[in-house]
């Protein structure tokens, strides 16, 4: 094969499923080692797209499949089942769900079981890729025990013992938390510099990947084709184009369209690394200086003192005040679900008190309780309890007439009728947010609201809390919103609260921004690139 | 050579002999023989925790005590059974005490014999051994495989969408037709979650080239060896003995639907 000819090749690629076409007439060619990354809003198509590629769709699901795929020259149609499955492998989005056996060994055994290789290979191939992902302490561990990041590293290791030669990764961060995510990406680059593969990226959290892509492949939500062609391009010129159809961009390419707008930015290209976004800014120091905003903090809304559960929390403290937005923050499995449960009385405690406007939570009536206290849970699947859109939002109101209001604010109106089920994830979760809104609650708690959003749904969540009166806690891996909106914030490391202030202050905390597995947001990263600077041109 | 090393399938296999030819006879000498064999031999020759060992044994322990109280104080009075002792409508008899002994002996030898493989066999290993020895199709048992991950995730579920509910105002139900549509509530976020999860795992497994095909290369080979055999050996005969020494002490009677 010469070096120009396409390793895969798309024509006229259509697929439809169920309800009607997911896509069609998709044509494009990916050539040998190249970076691909496949853009566009959730819902646009681009998982069912990757899963076309090798394979796995149409046969796993009853859909129809027009146009052709080849792979080295090859049509897809004339692989065996399975066989395509060593060339082309792929990383998937829930680090839950895509293994099947209990220990980590057995688990990347399974994949060279399939493909036959002799017993006497195996161990050496199961060691080499472990070791490729730094998993080979973990050789015998019970899958269930690894942290998110582990587990996905440990698919990849799955992946890579079979020495494919494309690696398709369907949002491989999206469960982890911000170092675990930097640190796959980085494990991915080493990677492909140790011994190349062609790499297609489907994923909305872009900062980290941005100089691994060289090509883009942006999808609007009819899933039709908006752009292709090299990184620089897709958030160069056609970076607005992208903001306004609500797809995530890297935070250097959005702080660039930001400064442009306000007309502080001179470079001449549109930037795409931090050292050239802050040579293009006119004043970067006033720039990324944030407006402090401030609240008027009247008084606790809830104190929790001593706080022990079921040997996932030590000795946890922390008061809400009324009027503020609190984040919770930690690495994956620190213990925030726990503790935002057991400020809500919906876990037990083994230890220690808490106090909701003033009377413990064991005194409150369960009823009275939750008109003041709202939970909004990670899968807003779980929070449906009636057979309409319209029901959810009336269900327990008084005046059933302000139902249709809400439905009006949040968007939904015209499917009142509908099945909860049947809505779209942006908008499941816009109806599980605001089905706790109804009641004005005191506090609101949340557990990761923007998870699986896309922006222009993430920024509109995040405005009604911003706007919303009482307390606030959100449980969050996005450092982002936390620097953005929270006026304070809780930092969880094993069950242990290991810093409750602003977000100003924690960004000086470098310690705790390392334990807890954070990063500090993009804004005050740039802002100590610019420190550095200074210091290496008075040296 | 301990219990966790026999190969999985002919430990099945011998459990499954012992319990069936155990259930040929019908009287309290022989099952009670083999309880007293196969605790010796759980915790002679298998690592296994005592506390998880009673912990299975309990419920079996209980429905048996049921059982021999039932079988003892209500008998089906025949003509010749000799009373021991009458108080109103309780009537106790030897025949009947023998009986409901027989009864209560039996559950809990079954439940030695299954305890003993419970404890001793990696699920794991069960399934691999099945696939080799037995030939169970791949597609089956790594199915089962997966679905054996699942039922902890689905438990956290369910408790999960239990807590979701109450913040929502929906109070615990108390009567029946309540519970039955709060049930109905919960069953299809329960069913989508675990159809959604079973199909994103069969996606997993096919990507990584699973197409049940039987002819497998087992990175893990589980083996036959004598010793299996000699355990299969060993356990049948000692429910045999036991049945040999009943039959000595003249207790020994074949099951002619007693129950």
């Amino acid at each position: 094969m010469s070096r120009f000819e396409p390793q895969i090749q798309v024509e006229g690629l259509g697929f439809s499923y169920e309800e009607g076409a997911i896509f069609k007439d998709l044509s494009f060619s990916v050539l040998k080692n190249q970076s691909l990354l496949l853009l566009g809003p959730s819902g646009s198509g681009k998982s069912t797209l990757a899963y076309c590629l090798n394979k796995l769709y149409p046969e796993a699901v009853d859909g129809e499949l027009v146009g052709s795929i080849t792979f080295e020259g090859r049509n897809l149609d004339e692989f065996k089942q399975g066989e395509l499955n060593q060339k082309i492998g792929i990383v998937f989005q829930d680090p839950e769900s895509q293994f099947c056996m209990l220990t980590v060994e057995e688990e990347v055994a399974f994949g060279l079981e399939n493909f036959h290789v002799p017993r006497a290979e195996m161990e050496a191939k199961i060691n080499h890729a472990l070791k490729l992902v730094g998993l080979q302490a973990e050789k015998k561990t019970m899958i269930h025990t690894l942290s998110g990041g582990q587990k996905q590293k440990l698919a990849l290791a799955c992946v890579l013992a079979l020495e494919p030669e494309v690696i398709i990764l369907d949002e491989p961060t999206a469960n982890l938390d911000p170092q675990s995510s930097s640190d796959l990406v980085e494990t991915i680059a080493r990677l492909k510099k140790e011994r190349p593969f062609t790499l297609i990226v489907v994923e909305h959290k872009l900062d980290d990947w941005v100089e691994l892509i060289d090509r883009c492949l942006v999808f609007d939500s009819n899933a039709s084709i908006l752009f292709d062609g090299s990184s620089e391009q897709c958030f160069g010129e056609f970076a607005p184009f992208l903001k306004k159809e609500g797809i995530w961009l890297p935070k250097v390419v959005e702080a660039a369209l930001t400064a442009k707008d306000a007309g502080v930015y001179k470079g001449e290209k549109p930037p795409l690394r931090n050292h050239e976004l802050l040579s293009g800014l006119e004043d970067p120091d006033a720039f990324f200086k944030k407006d402090t905003k401030t609240r008027s903090k009247s008084k606790p809304i809830l104190e929790a003192s001593g706080l022990y559960a079921r040997g996932h929390l030590k000795n946890v403290s922390l008061t809400i005040q009324k009027g503020e937005l609190t984040a919770l923050v930690g690495a994956n499995g620190s213990g925030k679900t726990t503790l935002s449960k057991c400020l809500a009385g919906l876990i037990p405690l083994t230890q220690g008190e808490i106090h909701f406007l003033g009377v413990p939570l064991s005194k409150w009536k369960e009823k009275d309780l939750f008109q003041l206290l709202g939970y909004v849970f990670q899968n807003p699947e779980h929070q449906f309890i009636t057979d309409s859109v319209y029901e959810e939002i009336a269900f327990g109101l008084e005046h059933k007439s302000t139902a249709l209001a809400i439905l009006e604010k949040i968007g939904l109106k015209k499917h009142a009728n509908a099945h909860p089920f049947s809505l779209s994830q942006g908008q499941k979760r816009r109806l599980s947010v605001a089905t706790m809104l109804v009641h004005d609650q005191e506090l609101l708690i949340l557990d990761e609201p923007t998870f699986g959003q896309d922006a222009n749904t993430a920024y509109e969540i995040m405005r009604v809390l911003d706007e919303k009166q009482g307390a606030v806690l959100m449980i969050t891996h996005d450092m982002e919103l936390v620097d953005q909106y929270a006026d304070t914030i809780h930092v969880l490391d094993e069950g242990e609260l290991i810093f409750s202030g602003t977000p100003e202050s924690l960004w000086e905390k470098h310690e705790v921004v390392d334990r807890a597995r954070l990063k500090l947001p993009f804004r005050k990263q740039l802002l100590n690139e610019i420190v550095r600077r200074e210091i290496h041109v008075a040296q | 050579m301990s219990l966790n090393e026999v190969n999985p399938s002919i430990k099945a296999f011998a459990i499954v002999i012992s319990i069936l030819i155990l259930s040929v006879f019908f009287d309290p000498i022989t099952p009670l023989v083999t309880i007293l064999w196969s605790v010796t031999v759980t915790f002679l020759f298998g690592r296994v925790s005592f506390k998880k060992w009673l912990l299975l044994f309990a419920p079996f322990l209980f429905i048996a005590v049921i059982y021999v109280w039932s079988t003892m104080l209500f008998p089906r009075l025949q003509g010749g059974d000799s009373v021991i002792w009458q108080w109103g409508f309780l009537t106790l008899t030897a025949e009947g005490f023998q009986r409901g002994a027989s009864l209560g002996l039996r559950v809990l030898s079954f439940a030695t014999l299954s305890i003993m493989f419970t404890l001793t066999t990696k699920p794991t290993d069960f399934l691999l051994s099945l696939m080799q020895q037995c030939k169970l199709p791949p597609k089956l048992a790594y199915g089962i495989m997966a679905g054996y991950r699942f039922l902890p995730l689905i438990k956290e579920e369910f408790q999960t969408l239990q807590n979701a509910h109450r913040v929502r105002g929906v109070a615990r139900a108390r009567t029946i037709p309540d519970k039955v549509k709060q049930l109905k509530r919960y069953v299809i976020p329960l069913l989508a979650g675990a159809i959604r999860k079973a199909e994103r795992t069969a996606l997993a497994m096919e990507s990584k080239g699973f197409t049940g095909d039987k002819n497998r290369i087992f990175y893990r080979e589980i083996t036959v060896s004598r010793m299996d055999w000699l355990f299969f050996i060993l356990m049948i005969s000692a429910v045999c003995l036991s049945a040999f020494i009943s039959w000595k002490l003249g207790y020994l009677q074949f099951y002619n639907g007693e129950l």
